[in-house]
């Protein structure tokens, strides 16, 4: 009896109690009109959405995905890092059956080669154009640029002439600890570089690796932005890594120059592919035609001093061609897990006292 | 909980109080709090407003005079003739060409003309094609825009339009320079005028108006910035919009700071500016701080004026309770003594009131019942020492017997039948056994009085059964016998009785109504002189000490009002043929009555 009564009063308080907060707490209707009406006008509606994940650096993503934005009126989410980084986040979607991506954007094929579960096919509009041997036979994947591997030495501290110029010149005793290298765990063109050299040198991954690391002095930088730097302030006199990154790099600098390998070296693309489960597939098809397009592909040969994968691009005057040695895309992405594991034992077995 | 509050006053009064209290206290302070933040959030938001509309303009006059500059640039026949007529002068060979120095000082000097107002604010490029060839930008090294990409592209697109884009050659999530671009000419190749503003000049053009704690950003209409100031720099409130805007929400949707998105003009242009809360969290918790702690004094107060309260509220209550357990205990003569006049005040005098009339009626009971009593005793007293009469009656029975004398056997029997009624302890007996000690009655006077009378009873079965007082109808007989047939040779004296308001199916008479209790009537008539007047007048009369005199018709009528009620009793009359009726009324029943529960109120007080 007493509580009811209780209960009563406290709702016969409550309740204008309430009232006033509710009134206090609201804004000034002028505001909450404007507010309403820009979201209402600039508002992205799914079907002009599209989520990218990304491994590109900023300045390679934000003026392509920028000029899509602009060109098709679609609004991009980038989630950007590193390809591994990117590529696990997608299989933990895919694995939750939370659809949030629709594009993964950059890294060297043979991840996508290695990754073929979490991707569906399209094929480009243009694919005709593009070069063969970079495509997916079941056109998962659908390649973006082609990335020659390079060396690049410190000119003020090594001369020409002392450079190495192949492969076997890096196993010279003169390197020993000097040679600039990015973990191929965490850097998905480390991989393919230590993949490239594997081919290159004739071994099995058994010989080689423990050779390589031996060579290395068990030293690697932590990510492949950190190669150029740290034989530009003369840390390692050598390095290898991307043509496109040496380029840019001397773009401005003059303390690098760039060698491609004697014996042949790689160019393994960086792809672009649908996720599986995309929930904008349509514009994400949209974008893939977006970046093999030739307005793109010009724009990236001329901004990020990339090869083409279009093979109606005149590119006899912007680059040279080099020799490449056979590069299985689909051996290197199936091997991927056996040889990094094979790394990581050789470097934790070497770092023991 | 709900016992713990039922038992005690002072708990219950806390309580309310505290219910009370905290109501007030905490939906006051939070009214207080919201309605002060509401007032200065408004307040705040207007000056927001109006300074977000101060930097909107200003941005918005610098894009105006760039407008104006490349009306200018336009409409000038030198930059004209320099860009569309001079192509194969000026392209071949940089800006320096032979015979082009003249020519390039008076496209540089229009150029500067037109771009006076709005120089120090930008940088101004003139671009044939892809690649620049005027410019007034200190920097030397030759800058080439993509032709097929980005602003140039679109600028061609839309010949006559200004565009305004972001540079994507620096773009970066922090920003990049806007470019204001037009293409103006229409040479053998696309010539293009454009402006570009950078992050510094932004920044330059408006720190100085941006308030110490606030934010500004400048975005295109993807909300991809081209600049971010002040407390916007970590970019996160930009991407929060984008993220509202993606998920169709309101742009301000979980944003801790106020956020005012202007749109300027029809460039696709937006700025954002960004003020902090009004309030911060430390100052909205230094409030909320204020009202626990008043919340706390109030149960503090709370608890001690619901002590005093209830102490003064139940002290008479505890006094009342006090005394009603006295009154329980029997005491009649507990009184309260209350120095107020409030409810309380009169309370007690109630009390008091009440239990001083209980005391009378107590009392009055105490004597009924004493009566009561006194007359039992006085009965017994009568009745002295029957057991020896009734051994000695019997003795003379036998002895009549053997001595062969009939009438003094008979005498001698029906005595002795008349003695065991009286000596026998029962107050009730059947209606039956009453009229057979009346008959042992009459056979004894019949004998004394040498058959001058007869005896008739009429009483139907069922009422035989019936219960009534013990010797009530002995003495009215006698009365008949002795005053009524005094002298006469053939007296009739007849008994009957009979019953009203009694239905078979009701069978009790003590649970049911007044107006509805069944009556026994019992009549005694005789044909004798007659009652006299003055013992009809002493009959009607309710006092009982009148009628001491005679003993036996008072014990009657005493007897049956004391265990009955006034209701009952005993009437005559004097009918005009000549003869008394003597007319008994009682309970009609044919249970024993419980003897305790006669006694009435008294004694259920006293158990």
């Amino acid at each position: 009896m007493l509580h009811k009564r209780i209960l009563k009063t406290a709702k016969a308080f409550l309740l204008p109690v309430l009232c006033c907060i509710l009134l206090c707490a609201c804004d000034d209707p002028g505001r909450r009109k404007e507010i309403d009406e820009f979201s209402a006008r600039y508002g992205v509606p799914s079907d002009s959405q599209l989520i990218v994940y990304t491994s590109h650096k900023e300045e390679v993503y934000l003026p392509i995905i920028s000029e899509f934005e602009n060109r098709t009126g679609i609004w991009v989410e980038v989630h950007a890092g590193g390809t591994i980084e990117m590529l696990s986040e997608i299989r933990q979607n895919a694995e939750s059956g939370d659809n949030c991506c629709d594009i993964m954007f950059g890294g060297g094929i043979e991840a996508y080669a290695a990754n073929k579960g979490l991707f569906v096919p399209f094929a480009a509009d243009e694919k005709e154009h593009i070069a063969e041997e970079f495509c997916s036979s079941e056109d998962l994947w659908t390649p973006f640029t082609e990335l020659p591997i390079v060396f690049i030495y410190n000119n003020k501290l090594v001369s020409q002439e002392d450079a190495p110029k192949g492969w076997a010149d890096l196993f010279d005793n003169r390197w020993k600890g000097l040679i600039s290298f990015a973990d191929p765990t965490n850097s998905g063109s480390s991989y393919t570089i230590l993949n490239t050299m594997l081919l290159a040198s004739g071994q099995t991954p058994e010989e080689f690796i423990p050779r390589f690391i031996e060579q290395l002095d068990i030293k690697t930088e932590h990510s492949s932005g950190d190669v150029i730097p740290s034989v530009s302030n003369g840390k390692y006199l050598v390095g290898i890594t991307l043509e496109e990154t040496a380029l840019k790099y001397m773009d401005e600098n003059s303390d690098i120059s760039m060698i491609y390998p004697a014996e042949g070296t790689s160019a393994v693309p960086d792809g672009c592919a649908i996720v599986s489960g995309a929930p904008h597939r349509a514009n994400a098809e949209k974008f893939i035609n977006f970046i093999t397009g030739m307005e793109t592909q010009r724009y990236a040969i001329e901004q990020f001093h990339r090869r083409t994968v279009r093979n109606d691009i005149d590119t006899s005057l912007l680059y040279t061609d080099i020799p490449l040695i056979e590069y299985d895309i689909a051996q290197a992405g199936n091997d991927a897990e056996k040889i990094l594991s094979l790394w990581k034992k050789t470097v934790d077995r070497m770092e023991e006292p | 909980m709900r016992s713990w509050l039922a038992h005690s006053f002072k708990r219950q009064l806390f309580v309310v109080f505290l219910a009370v209290m905290l109501i007030l206290v905490i939906s006051g302070g939070f009214l207080t709090v919201q309605g002060f933040r509401t007032r200065l959030r408004q307040d705040y938001a207007r000056n927001d407003l109006l300074l977000d509309k101060e930097i909107t303009e200003h941005i918005m006059s610098l894009l105006d005079e760039v407008q104006e500059a490349i009306d200018g640039i336009a409409g000038d026949g030198i930059l004209r003739q320099a860009m569309e007529g001079g192509t194969g002068n000026n392209s071949s060979t940089e800006a320096a060409g032979t015979g082009s120095a003249i020519n390039t000082k008076v496209v540089y000097s229009a150029l500067y003309q037109h771009t006076q107002t709005v120089r120090n604010r930008c940088a101004v490029d003139l671009y044939l094609g892809n690649s620049r060839l005027y410019t007034t930008s200190p920097g030397a090294a030759a800058k080439s825009l993509p032709l097929d990409y980005s602003v140039l592209w679109e600028a061609s697109e839309n010949p006559g339009r200004t565009i305004y884009s972001l540079d994507p050659g620096e773009a970066s999530e922090q920003g990049a320079s806007l470019l204001i671009v037009q293409q103006l000419w229409n040479g053998t190749e696309k010539g293009y005028v454009v402006f570009r503003v950078s992050e510094e000049n932004i920044k330059d053009l408006l720190s100085s108006r941006v308030n110490a704690r606030d934010g500004f950003i400048l975005t295109n209409r993807f909300l991809r910035p081209l600049c971010q100031l002040g407390a916007a720099e970590d970019g996160e409130d930009l991407a929060l919009v984008r993220k509202n805007l993606m998920n169709r929400q309101d742009y301000t949707a979980g944003a801790k700071n106020n956020i005012y998105i202007t749109e300027l003009g029809d460039t696709g242009l937006l700025s954002l500016y960004i003020t902090p809360p009004v309030l911060d969290s430390f100052a909205v918790n230094v409030e909320y701080r204020i009202i626990f702690l008043l919340a706390i004094i109030g149960v503090i107060l709370c608890s001690l004026v619901a002590s005093r309260m209830s102490a003064w509220a139940s002290k008479p209550i505890a006094i009342f309770t006090q005394a009603m357990q006295d009154v329980r205990n029997g005491d009649l003569d507990t009184r309260i003594t209350l120095h107020r006049e409030d409810e309380f005040g009169q309370l007690a005098s109630g009390f008091n009131d009440m239990t001083s009339r209980l005391k009378e009626y107590m009392e009055e009971q105490v004597l009924t019942e004493r009566k009561l009593n006194e007359t039992r005793i006085a009965m017994m007293q009568a009745q002295l020492n029957p057991h020896f009469l009734y051994n000695t009656l019997d003795t003379i029975k036998w002895v009549a017997k053997s001595r062969q004398v009939p009438e003094v056997a008979t005498l001698s029997s029906r005595l002795a039948s008349i003695l065991r009624s009286s000596i026998s302890r029962q107050e009730f007996v059947l209606l039956e056994q009453e009229l057979k000690l009346v008959e042992n009655y009459c056979d004894i006077q019949k004998i004394r009085f040498d058959d001058s009378f007869d005896l008739s009873i009429d009483v139907s079965d069922e009422l035989l059964k019936c219960v009534v007082p013990k010797l009530i109808l002995q003495p009215i007989v006698e009365n008949s016998i002795i005053h009524g047939l005094e002298g006469q040779d053939n007296g009739h004296i007849e008994i009957k009785a009979f019953a009203e308001n009694f239905s078979e199916s009701e069978d009790t008479a003590d649970t049911a109504g007044e107006s509805n209790q069944p009556i026994l009537h019992i009549t005694v008539t005789d044909n004798g002189c007659g009652i006299s007047d003055e013992m009809l007048r002493l009959l009607e009369d309710t006092d009982p000490e009148s009628l001491t005199g005679h003993l036996g018709l008072a014990n009657v009528g005493t007897i049956i009002k004391l265990y009955h009620g006034a209701d009952y009793g005993i009437h005559a009359e004097r009918p005009a043929e000549g003869g008394t009726i003597m007319h008994l009324i009682l309970p009609y029943t044919t249970e024993l009555p419980d003897t305790a529960a006669l006694y009435g109120t008294a004694n259920t007080l006293q158990s």
